[in-house]
């Protein structure tokens, strides 16, 4: 098994951070902590406390490098923990947040918005100057997707990771992984239909 | 149309370029969705519409015709080739000046030949495919549902990308690894490697930081409570099984002290005894006589006589104790039947166990039942 995967560096450097390389830790946080910070960006929102939440990871990750076997890649074990934070995360606070600007208005359905409010002063200058109609609705779009197909569209799509690998990250098959995409991509077409006309004419 | 029928006429399309559709007959839509069965059905038909086309069969004439028409120039290399030996094999003035002439004329008939291959071709040229002129637009409607998915697909993704990536702070790894210092407590690691480490530790530049730093950066204080933690879990475990297993001993003295107290004879029940001795028969009209059991069990109560004043028998005692030693004395059911019988009820079992031990239906007990001790001796009440 291990074989498998000795040409991951991550899975080297975790090795090595087992032996007590201590400087195998720093390069895989530095590899890493980005993706990660992406990842709930993209699964939670810009919700301020990212940062917090990719200190967890690591922390998991120091709490099992006794026990460490090198059964996937790192990024999929990462993406795994990540993904178990951000359910804990997500049952914990509440829904998935958006921006302020969603919560001003409310549903089709006339049901007030369900996300939690968050103050755009957190988000980074550009991640305020590059919201539009359509960006606010593909993000609103995806944050109302149930947390599975939510995590495998954005693996799929953002990450472009192979539905093998994302099985591993969900526990689940390929065969699942893959009906999980199509029914976000259906979701995601419902919701979008109006901004959908728009880009085939 | 569902989404598993868009998927579906996707891969059909994506098969209809590359390899047989006969590969998608297994596909597991198939079975489920009549549409896209007809759909592969009418693809498989045609596919093997255009394999069942005659093979081109060569004209016999047609080797004949192609040397026939190679032939003008074969000779014409040859000629040359033999003009070229003569001029380079001797003086160019040896060449002669009619060859020119000649070589026209010996071209004349491969040139009228070659002449007459081309209008045939010309001829052939002009007749029309054999195809049906609507077998493309036939394709193309069949096609359409499945490149109409195909575009919503791409919209979708064009969609999907216009979400700009998330801008991750520039410092995020050296914070994130700040914030971890406290946690990464010294592992137990080989010799070389602590001694790395701990010269690390010890002024290197890219050692550990110290909590303190961490509480400078403003960062989230990670591994405080974790700590705490750490050291509190086993006492804490150590704690909660002690306290099971008190609950467990007073339980267990709570059981014994109740089953002491209903086999010990009591007031009441001395009365009753007292009655009972003054009855030889041992039989009250008063008393319904409970069902017989002949479980191991029912302890042969002790005789009338052995009960005196309120000192308990010490036989009885011994096989009360003797009870206690098995298992089934804390089933509740037999605790409650204990409980429903009074002394004068366990005399009368005594008396009655007895006499059936001594009559030809006795028997003694089967091999693994543990039998009581004196189930086998005959006592008078």
């Amino acid at each position: 098994m291990e074989d498998k995967f000795n040409d991951d560096a991550g899975v080297q450097w975790m090795l090595a951070y087992q032996r007590g390389d201590e400087a195998a830790f720093d390069r895989i946080v530095e590899a890493y902590s980005g993706p990660l910070f992406a990842l709930f960006t993209r699964f939670l929102g810009p919700v301020p406390e990212r940062e917090d939440l990719v200190q967890d990871v690591f922390v998991r990750v120091i709490r099992a490098r006794e026990r460490y076997q090198p059964t996937a890649r790192v990024s999929t074990w990462l993406y795994r923990i990540a993904f178990n934070i951000a359910v804990n995360r997500t049952q914990r606070a509440g829904p998935v947040a958006a921006s302020l600007d969603d919560a001003a208005g409310e549903h089709d359905d006339g049901a007030a918005p369900r996300r939690e409010v968050v103050d755009t002063r957190l988000e980074l200058p550009s991640e305020g100057l590059e919201r539009s109609d359509v960006v606010r609705a593909v993000r609103s779009a995806i944050a109302d997707l149930p947390e599975n197909q939510r995590m495998a569209l954005i693996l799929a799509k953002y990450d472009e990771m192979p539905y093998a690998e994302i099985a591993q990250v969900l526990r689940s098959s390929e065969k699942a992984i893959k009906s999980m995409v199509h029914r976000a991509r259906e979701n995601l077409r419902e919701r979008l239909a109006p901004f959908l006309q728009q880009e085939l004419t | 149309m569902n989404p598993s029928c868009i998927e579906f006429r996707a891969r059909l399309a994506q098969a209809l370029a590359e390899r047989p559709v006969a590969e998608l007959a297994w596909h597991e839509h198939v079975l489920t969705c009549n549409d896209c069965r007809e759909l592969l059905d009418a693809e498989e038909a045609l596919d093997d519409l255009l394999a069942s086309l005659p093979r081109p069969n060569l004209p016999p004439e047609l080797a004949r015709r192609v040397i026939a028409r190679l032939a003008p120039e074969r000779e014409l290399d040859r000629l040359l080739d033999r003009a070229l030996d003569r001029a380079l094999g001797g003086s160019l003035h040896e060449a002669r000046p009619q060859l020119a002439g000649e070589l026209l004329a010996r071209l004349a008939a491969p040139r009228e030949l070659a002449a007459r291959e081309r209008e045939l071709d010309q001829l052939l040229d002009r007749v029309p495919a054999v195809a049906r002129p609507e077998l493309a637009r036939e394709l193309l409607a069949r096609l359409a549902p499945v490149r109409e998915a195909a575009r919503a697909e791409r919209a979708l993704d064009a969609l999907l990308e216009r979400v700009p990536p998330p801008q991750i702070p520039g410092d995020l790894a050296p914070r994130t690894l700040a914030a971890l210092a406290p946690e990464r407590a010294p592992a137990p690691v080989p010799a070389p490697a602590r001694a790395r480490v701990q010269s690390r530790s010890q002024g290197h530049p890219q050692g550990r930081t110290s909590r303190s730093e961490v509480l400078a950066h403003g960062l989230r204080p990670v591994a405080a409570s974790t700590e705490r933690w750490r050291v509190a879990r086993p006492l804490l475990a150590a704690a909660a099984v002690a306290v099971l297993l008190a609950g467990a001993a007073w339980l267990w003295s709570v059981r014994r002290e109740r089953a002491q107290g209903e086999f010990a004879p009591s007031g009441a029940g001395a009365q009753v005894a007292e009655r009972s001795a003054s009855d030889p028969q041992g039989q009250s009209p008063a008393q319904p006589q409970p069902e017989r059991s002949n479980s191991p069990e029912r302890a042969p109560a002790q005789p009338v006589e052995s009960l005196d004043a309120l000192e308990p028998d010490a036989e009885l005692l011994a096989q009360l104790e003797l009870l206690e030693a098995w298992d089934l004395i804390t089933d509740e059911q037999l605790d409650l039947e204990a409980v429903g019988i009074d002394e004068h009820t366990l005399l009368g079992l005594s008396v009655q166990d007895d006499v059936e031990s001594t009559g030809p239906g006795s028997s003694a007990p089967e091999a693994g039942e543990v039998a009581p001790a004196d189930a086998k001796t005959p006592r008078n009440g």
